[in-house]
């Protein structure tokens, strides 16, 4: 458990964790809400869309039934993008 | 329930934001949407779980950043192969003018511990209050707090290094190669 072990090193000393000066934190913030509006500008892409059409379709075709095969069929999707 | 159209668009509209999050955990955009088709995979096979009336953006990160750290350990990658391959993609594809600042930053992220570099996207990027983050990562309030910090501490570091030698794509990758050592 190399992950674990990581986390928890990583959690030490919850109080003594550095804290930043405030104008540093502030660009910091900047930048990284930067970063995310850069992605969450992009349009959708096509997969994703085409997902939610499939396991809709899925959904209405088996309504009443378990969904247990809707995430396999959707998996199928994975490969032809 | 039959999942409705309605929760379609609802999942269509959360789509930006848990992309930007998975990209910035992952490291890699190919990779950050392959977690985010998983997610929306098992969110709708597993919608019966979800309590409506509760908030759907945290039920869909909590399932994303479960997903990560599962196929994190199936492949026991280490937290810095996330770097480790995207630093081979910058040198092989030098990023294009206004890109860098992203691909850098991205980059940067990757060199922080995964569960620092998931409190700071939580809660300094995608909105989340430290309550909401401690429950997405089954965590401690106190314990985000303390991973946030230290992530924008080690985040700092790493771009005051690299601010040293900003003068193009080259120095650029000087500097990440220096602040490896």
């Amino acid at each position: 458990m190399k992950h674990g072990e990581a986390m928890a090193d990583s959690d030490n000393d919850p109080l003594e964790a550095p804290k930043l000066e405030p104008a540093a934190q502030t660009v910091l913030g900047r930048e990284l809400r930067h970063m995310y509006h850069q992605i969450v500008s992009e349009p959708v892409p096509d997969r994703f869309v085409h997902l939610l059409d499939q396991l809709e379709q899925a959904e209405g075709r088996r309504s009443g039934d378990t969904d247990s095969g809707s995430s396999s069929q959707a998996r199928n999707t994975k490969t032809d993008r | 329930m039959t999942v409705s159209s309605e929760l379609r668009q609802q999942l269509l509209d959360l789509i930006p934001s848990l992309r930007a999050f998975a990209m910035s955990l992952a490291g890699d955009s190919e990779r950050g949407d392959d977690l985010v088709q998983e997610t929306l995979v098992k969110a709708w096979s597993n919608f019966k779980s979800f309590q409506e009336g509760t908030n759907l953006r945290a039920w869909l990160f909590t399932i994303l950043r479960n997903e990560f750290y599962s196929q994190m350990r199936k492949k026991g990658r280490e937290v810095e192969d996330v770097d480790g391959a995207y630093a081979e993609r910058l040198s092989t594809h030098a990023p294009q003018f206004g890109q860098v600042e992203l691909e850098e930053l991205r980059r940067l992220l990757g060199r922080i511990p995964a569960d620092q570099r998931e409190a700071l996207l939580l809660v300094g990027a995608s909105g989340f209050s430290y309550e909401e983050a401690a429950d997405i990562c089954g965590c401690a309030i106190g314990t985000i707090k303390s991973r946030v910090n230290r992530a924008r501490a080690r985040l700092a570091e790493l771009l005051e290094l690299e601010s040293e030698a900003e003068f193009g794509p080259d120095q650029v990758n000087e500097a990440a190669v220096s602040a490896a050592r």
